[in-house]
């Protein structure tokens, strides 16, 4: 993937042909499962996902903006901070977005990701000081993950564990990407960054130009045991079975009924590894 | 899955759910170690063994019956009191010095049923749980399975003894010990107080675990095992109930 440069092949197809056919756009669908730990204690599922659209008139697909987050489970009102960031990052990103139309290159999308943060930041801090006060916005600590897809730009925003895969043309294992995650090894997996902690501004922002994307997959960390996998040398990277390959295949079909994702989260194999709730949001362009 | 415009995917014509019931899932390449370091010293006869026992044997119930803790989690067994400092696996407890690991996957946990005796050689008890914990982590790095930050859970209704039943004071070297592992990540320390525990006693798990210490006012040990299983999904759980000393 390539960082505000055309690359030097010949990008992938978008548009109406002059015979008119449909141009291609984002299908989208996400699910959200509550953790075994949490259906035992009789607690809220903590994470949240959301998606905002602009709809443009153009031969490009249209804008969206999809967000996911993973309230602390040391935090007892996390379940209303994650909702809280995700429907408040997919507005403020949209609105930003909206004025000028879709970003133009991934410097500019990179950019306004990063004014975002700022402002989705002091946003949320207000308005859990309004609700609860200053000394509350502990309470409220979740991650949160934004990716906003303007094909053929693709942007991200991440505080926090939460991660991101995309998919280039055909698709297949070897044309799985893993965009972005939170990378601490698991032994010292115990600082993770809230939108709520001092170092919230440590957020990862980045946007790059691929015209062969063809599909994304994010999520909160409660399916990195699924999904990923540690290389030797520690580092996360997409997990040698077809996850997340399989999730997107399916996606691609017109009929697929999304209720498929909860029944994946759902499976046994997949809650006797990982206690956590579970969440995944997915997009695959298509006709 | 084929690739989407290969002739396969065309003819790929299992039902989706068929397809998602078939997905291999990756086996759990990570583990965490729970030690469960329960004082069963003679303080604690009566009331308070038969409430730990029926706690016990009710939360390990409840990993069984289809409500199981995550494949990814093992847990450990260490009492001090009754027989000294004892390694369990089942109801096989076994000399601490044995090369045999306490440690059983969650869903294998099978608790004994406790008595009570003896003094409280807790120092002992959890310079064992470290012991065991490394030895753990040295089989599972042969094995190449990584690990989180172990947990221990230390559970007392009193100050540290020496094996004639006197308060011991060798408990201040292992305090700082636990703080250099807890600063390198190496290790989470819980430290739970139950009545009778006096003033001394509490002050010596403020020392261990200065932030994870907390005294309960009756026997709920269900609801510390409760505490236990959150503090497995989140390593920065803080403890229900705890409350900061003040400056």
């Amino acid at each position: 993937m390539t960082s505000g440069r055309q690359p030097a092949r010949q990008p992938a197809p978008t548009g109406r042909s002059a015979g008119g056919v449909r141009p291609y756009r984002w299908r989208i669908r996400g699910a959200s499962v509550q953790g075994y730990s949490h259906v035992r204690e009789g607690k809220w599922c903590e994470d949240s996902f959301a998606h905002l659209s602009l709809y443009e008139r153009g031969s490009l697909p249209d804008v969206h903006v999809l967000a996911v987050a993973d309230g602390a489970g040391s935090a007892p009102r996390s379940a209303e901070g994650s909702r809280l960031a995700v429907a408040m990052a997919t507005r403020l990103v949209r609105d930003r977005i909206h004025p000028s139309g879709r970003p133009a290159t991934a410097p500019d999308l990179r950019q306004l990701l990063a004014a975002a943060h700022e402002e989705i930041v002091t946003e949320f801090r207000r308005v859990v000081t309004a609700v609860a006060g200053r000394e509350h916005i502990g309470e409220f600590a979740t991650t949160l993950t934004v990716v906003v897809l303007a094909y053929p730009l693709i942007g991200y925003l991440s505080i926090g564990d939460g991660f991101i895969v995309v998919r280039t043309g055909e698709g297949g294992q070897t044309n799985l990407h893993l965009l972005d995650a939170g990378s601490a090894d698991p032994e010292h997996a115990s600082q993770t960054v809230f939108l709520t902690s001092d170092t919230s501004r440590a957020a990862r922002v980045n946007a790059v130009y691929d015209p062969w994307i063809t599909g994304v997959f994010m999520s909160t960390d409660g399916l990195i045991p699924v999904t990923l996998r540690r290389d030797p040398e520690g580092r996360l990277a997409v997990a040698t079975e077809p996850v997340i390959d399989t999730v997107l295949g399916l996606l691609d079909d017109d009929h697929f009924d999304a209720s498929g994702l909860v029944q994946l989260l759902l499976r046994e194999a997949v809650t006797e590894v990982t206690q956590d709730d579970t969440t995944l949001l997915v997009a695959v362009l298509c006709r | 899955m084929a690739p989407r415009n290969s002739p396969d995917r065309a003819t790929d014509r299992r039902q989706p759910r068929d397809v998602i019931g078939n997905i291999p899932i990756p086996r759990p390449s990570h583990r965490v170690l729970v030690v469960l370091c329960m004082d069963t010293s003679y303080s604690m006869r009566g009331e308070a063994i038969d409430k730990l026992n029926d706690a016990l044997a009710s939360w390990a119930r409840s990993m069984h019956a289809g409500e199981k803790m995550a494949a990814t989690t093992e847990f450990a067994l260490i009492t001090f009191g009754a027989g000294g400092v004892r390694k369990w696996r089942g109801d096989e407890s076994f000399d601490p010095r044995s090369d045999r690991t306490p440690f059983v996957p969650a869903h294998s946990f099978r608790p004994p049923k406790l008595s009570a005796d003896g003094v409280t050689p807790l120092v002992e008890a959890i310079r064992l749980s470290i012991s065991v914990i490394e030895a753990r982590k040295r089989q599972l790095a042969q094995e190449k399975v990584t690990w989180k930050r172990p947990l221990v859970w230390l559970v007392t209704d009193g100050r540290p003894t020496d094996d004639e039943g006197k308060p011991a004071s060798d408990w201040h070297p292992l305090a700082g010990e636990i703080r250099g592992l807890e600063a390198a990540q190496k290790l989470a320390l819980f430290a739970i107080g139950i009545p009778p525990i006096d003033d001394l006693g509490q002050e010596t798990l403020r020392a261990f675990a200065p932030e994870r210490n907390m005294v309960y006012g009756r026997f709920d040990f269900s609801d510390i095992l409760l505490q236990l299983d959150r503090s497995v999904e989140d390593p920065n759980y803080k403890l229900r109930g705890y409350q900061p000393r003040q400056a």
